[in-house]
C-alpha cells in the first residue's frame, strides 16, 4: 500500500471534503494505515482552518472549489476503492443484521416520547465528528444529543454517543474557549454510561508546537491519539457517522 | 500441444476482455442519505446540484435518496419559498423520488410552521431527530454524504 500513496492533491481534496463517499472511505482507510499520513492530513486540516480564519471576512469566490473537485475526482485508486467500499458495506450490513422497514411515521412533531425506532434496527452507536466551532451547529448537536440520551434512558435502550473533536472543533472541550463548558460537563456526568467527549492529541500537540498554547481540557473530556484515526476505527466497527 | 496453445490463447483473450468489461461502470442500486445542517443558500444550491449529478451518474431508477435537514439546514426549504433556483432544484429532485426530511427538534426549536414556513413540506416529512434518523438510515445500509 505504501507505494500508491495518495498525492498531495488527493489529500487536499479529502481535507476539503470534496470526495464522494466511496473515495472518502477508501482515502480514510489509507490514511488510517499510515501514521505519517495521518499526521499530514491533520496538518492539512489545520492549514485549511488557519486559511479560513484569515479569510473569514472575505466573501467566497463563486465555485472555485467545485472545479478542483472535478479534476481530482477522476478515478483515484478506482477499482481498489470500489473493493474497499464493497468490503466495508458488506461488513457493516452483515455485522448489524438489521431489518429493512422504515420507522412508522405516525409521530407528529416533538416526539422523543415515541419509541426510539426500536433497539434492534436503530444504530445504537453514534459517532459525532466535530471539526467546526460554529456555535449554531454545536448548539444544535448538543440539543440533539441531550434529547436522544434522555429518550434512550427513559426507554431503557442502550445508546452510545461519542463526540470526537479535532482541529477547530477542539474548542468545544477546551477549558479556556469552550462556548458551553457547564453544559458539556453536566451532560457527560448525567449520561456517563453512554456519552463521551474526546479530544485529538495531534491537535493539542500542534497547538503547543505552533502557538505555544498549553491546552487544558474540560475534566470530562478524554484524549485520543488521533481524532481522524478514531473516526475511521469506529466507522469500521459499524458506528454510525455524522459530521457536525 | 495445439490444444494447450489454444487454451492459452483463450485464457489470454479472457484476460484481455475482463478489464474491458470492468470499464463500463455499473453502480447497481444505491441508498444514500445527504446530511444538510448549514443554511447558506449557495452551499445548499451546490448540495442539490451534487445530488442531481449523483443521480445522473447512477440513474434515478437505481437510487433511493433521502435529504435529512436539521439546524440551519432547514433554511434550504425556508429559502426555497422565495428563491426560484432552490425551489426548482427541490421540485426536480422530488420528481426523481428524492425525499426531503426535516428534524422535529429544529421545527420546534425555531418555532416553524411546517406548511407555512417550509417549501412543499408536510407532517409526513418530519422526523423526530436529525441525528437519530441519520444513524438509523446508516444502520439500514444508506451511505452517509455530507455535501
Amino acid at each position: 500500500m505504501k507505494t500508491d500513496r495518495p498525492s498531495e492533491e488527493v489529500l487536499n481534496a479529502f481535507v476539503d471534503g470534496e470526495f464522494c463517499p466511496e473515495e472518502r472511505l477508501a482515502c480514510l482507510r489509507h490514511i488510517a494505515s499510515d501514521d505519517s499520513l495521518s499526521r499530514e492530513v491533520c496538518d492539512l486540516s489545520q492549514i485549511k482552518e488557519m486559511v479560513n480564519l484569515a479569510y473569514e471576512k472575505v466573501p467566497h469566490p463563486p465555485r472555485s472549489s467545485s472545479r478542483r473537485a472535478r479534476t481530482v475526482r477522476g478515478g483515484w485508486l478506482g477499482p481498489a476503492a470500489a473493493a474497499v467500499v464493497v468490503m466495508l458495506t458488506t461488513a457493516g450490513v452483515v455485522g448489524l443484521g438489521i431489518g429493512t422497514k422504515e420507522p412508522a411515521r405516525q409521530f407528529t412533531t416533538a416526539d422523543m416520547t415515541q419509541p426510539l425506532y426500536g433497539s434492534e434496527r436503530f444504530a445504537n452507536r453514534i459517532l459525532l465528528h466535530v471539526n467546526t466551532r460554529d456555535e449554531e451547529r454545536l448548539t444544535n448537536m448538543l440539543d440533539e444529543v441531550e434529547s436522544l440520551m434522555a429518550a434512550s434512558r427513559q426507554q431503557g435502550v442502550a445508546l452510545q454517543i461519542l463526540v470526537v473533536t479535532h482541529g477547530e472543533g477542539l474548542a468545544l472541550v477546551r477549558e479556556d474557549v469552550s462556548p458551553f463548558p457547564e453544559r458539556i460537563t453536566a451532560l457527560s456526568e448525567r449520561y456517563a454510561e453512554g456519552l463521551k467527549f474526546v479530544a485529538c492529541l495531534n491537535t493539542i500537540e500542534r497547538l503547543r508546537r505552533e502557538e505555544h498554547l498549553h491546552v487544558r481540557l474540560l475534566p470530562v473530556a478524554e484524549v485520543v491519539n488521533s481524532g481522524v484515526a478514531e473516526v475511521i476505527r469506529r466507522q469500521s466497527q459499524g458506528w454510525a457517522y455524522i459530521q457536525v | 500441444m495445439k490444444k494447450i496453445m489454444l487454451s492459452l490463447a483463450a485464457l489470454a483473450a479472457l484476460m484481455l476482455a475482463l478489464p474491458g468489461t470492468a470499464l463500463a461502470v455499473d453502480y447497481g442500486t444505491q441508498k444514500v442519505v445527504y446530511h444538510i445542517n448549514g443554511g447558506d443558500p449557495q452551499q445548499n444550491q451546490a448540495a442539490l446540484r451534487n445530488i442531481q449529478n449523483h443521480i445522473n451518474a447512477v440513474g434515478a431508477d437505481n437510487m433511493d435518496i433521502k435529504v435529512v435537514m436539521h439546524g440551519a439546514g432547514l433554511n434550504l426549504l425556508i429559502n426555497a419559498k422565495e428563491n426560484e433556483n432552490l425551489r426548482g432544484a427541490v421540485d426536480s429532485l422530488k420528481l426523481q423520488n428524492v425525499e426531503f426530511q426535516v428534524c422535529a427538534n429544529t421545527v420546534r426549536g425555531r418555532n416553524l410552521d411546517i406548511s407555512k414556513d417550509l417549501y412543499d413540506a408536510t407532517e409526513k416529512d418530519v422526523i423526530p431527530s436529525g441525528v437519530a434518523h441519520l444513524s438509523y438510515l446508516q444502520a439500514q445500509g444508506y451511505t452517509y454524504v455530507k455535501p
